[in-house]
């Protein structure tokens, strides 16, 4: 037996390989930095006519990060939805734990993010934003929080619903309602108090919050909480995840 | 002292499956004994339950009761295992489209790794005319190449146990040939113990020592391959055209 580490190994590989086969993933890899880029040539600050003190270019690029990590990460859902991916009904069949078939994809998934995270990295210099090397370890490992979340509950959500059009009604009903609740494109503090209550439950918060601290050097939640909130949420939504994988019968006739 | 050749290679005993606790069984109380190097063929009118037995002894369908052993060892309590003694052609192709069939055989290959080796499988490839056409992605494959390369996947590296529905629809009767004789060879030489569904009464009588008739989700009998046409067609008058006004008078010229 080849060992475990091994199998991740081919898993994330195979996975990155299925990826880039497509010619729509490059467009995944490029669509954050040209939104950036458009929010760079277009001055978003002098369109909206805000004071330049503000600068709310700058405020909205962690949340725009952790948003299109959020939007990759539950796309990773489905790969276990036997209408849209073939080749589960064989992958199921594999001398393989569902945790190692979870963890593969993921890393592939995570590798791919990557990509798209060094770009973001290069174009913070358009916005005269430096980043020492603690910051740039402090927003990938905010990064790959924000990931791991909702690669989970993405596995979570597919296992749970058998019907392709239904999980995409969620998956696009989460994107955006997680979006506005999160401190994305405006300050919490300036916000109504059961808005203020909804993003504190909200992991997409905490991760944004992070991000923007490393990125701008400000934030608005405590830290400690955030992560903490991060690591239960994605320790939780994995072992769902992985729970409901190994009980979850795949109906093929 | 049990020795490994008393063992069936599958056995299974009353198995009764349901895709759901309201719905009615698909498969009732069957029973089946397969030796070590034996082929087996399974006959029966479609949405008899043949496919549902191939998802329940591949592991993807896991909620039966009754009781299912690969060499001895519990299929519920040691998937793992029969996972690596098994390899499946399903009635469909469930390879991807996008990736190339040598990358697809290198990885299925290296995730059972029972003794992976890159050699023997291009050398099945050849002999299935698909060294050509191994770079190419498998949207461009025909049916047939498609269901080639399956075969390559399924036989490569001495699997044990190969579980086969219906291996040879869509090939050429050349192509048909060389599979029949490639996998009496596995049986005489290697031991490889062969469950096949089929429906093709010429493909049973070159490959199988025995054939289960299954019917009204159960085995009904098990003939000797000799006596396979004839009692076929007597079942047939029997049960099909007995009660079919338009066929009627055809059975009696």
């Amino acid at each position: 037996m080849i060992s475990r580490f091994s199998r991740l190994a081919l898993i994330a590989r195979f996975y990155l390989k299925k990826q880039f086969a497509k010619k729509t993933s490059y467009f995944g890899v490029l669509s954050l930095p040209i939104i950036i880029l458009a929010i760079w040539l277009f001055k978003i600050d002098q369109l909206l006519g805000l004071p330049v003190k503000m600068n709310y270019s700058i405020y909205i690029l962690p949340g725009l990060l952790g948003i299109y990590l959020m939007g990759r990460s539950v796309r990773l859902g489905f790969v276990f939805s036997p209408e849209l991916n073939r080749s589960l009904r064989l992958w199921l069949t594999l001398p393989i734990k569902p945790s190692e078939l979870i963890g593969g994809f993921i890393i592939g998934e995570l590798v791919f993010q990557l990509i798209t995270i060094v770009i973001f990295l290069f174009m913070l210099s358009l916005f005269s934003l430096t980043t020492s090397f603690v910051a740039l370890l402090g927003i990938l490992a905010y990064s790959v929080m924000i990931a791991l979340c909702f690669l989970g509950l993405s596995v979570c959500i597919i296992m749970l619903f058998d019907s392709r059009d239904l999980v995409q009604i969620i998956y696009s009903a989460m994107l955006s309602g997680m979006s506005f609740i999160s401190p994305a494109f405006y300050r919490i503090e300036e916000s109504p108090w059961l808005l203020k209550s909804l993003i504190s439950l909200n992991p997409l918060s905490y991760g944004i919050d992070g991000l923007r601290l490393f990125i701008t050097g400000a934030h608005e939640m405590n830290l400690l909480v955030g992560v903490l909130y991060l690591l239960i949420f994605i320790t939780c939504a994995m072992g769902a995840g992985i729970y409901l994988l190994k009980r979850k019968t795949f109906f093929y006739t | 002292m049990i020795l490994m050749n008393d063992i069936s290679a599958i056995s299974i005993k009353n198995l009764t499956f349901s895709y759901n606790s309201k719905s009615k069984p698909v498969l009732k109380n069957l029973s089946l004994e397969i030796g070590r190097g034996e082929i087996v063929g399974i006959f029966g009118p479609n949405g008899s339950g043949k496919t549902t037995l191939i998802n329940i002894i591949c592991t993807i369908l896991k909620r039966y009761d009754g009781s299912i052993t690969i060499d001895g060892h519990d299929l519920r309590r040691n998937a793992d295992y029969a996972r690596r003694q098994m390899r499946v052609l399903f009635d469909e192709s469930i390879f991807d489209y996008e990736l190339t069939g040598r990358s697809q055989l290198t990885f299925y290959g290296k995730m059972y790794d029972q003794s992976y080796s890159y050699d023997e499988t291009m050398r099945l490839a050849r002999m299935l005319n698909l060294d050509r056409v191994l770079d190419a992605r498998a949207e461009t494959y025909s049916k047939g190449m498609r269901r080639s390369l399956e075969l390559v996947r399924c036989l490569a590296n001495n699997p044990r146990i190969l579980l086969l529905d219906e291996p040879t629809t869509g090939l050429d009767v050349f192509m048909r040939k060389k599979i029949w004789l490639l996998l009496k060879k596995m049986s005489r030489d290697r031991g490889t113990t062969i469950l096949l569904v089929t429906h093709d009464i010429e493909e049973a009588r070159q490959l199988c020592g025995r054939v289960a008739l299954i019917d009204d989700r159960a085995i009904r009998e098990i003939v000797p391959i000799n006596q396979l046409r004839s009692r076929l067609n007597k079942r047939f008058r029997e049960k099909e055209l007995l009660h079919d006004d338009i066929l009627r008078g055809e059975t009696t010229r």
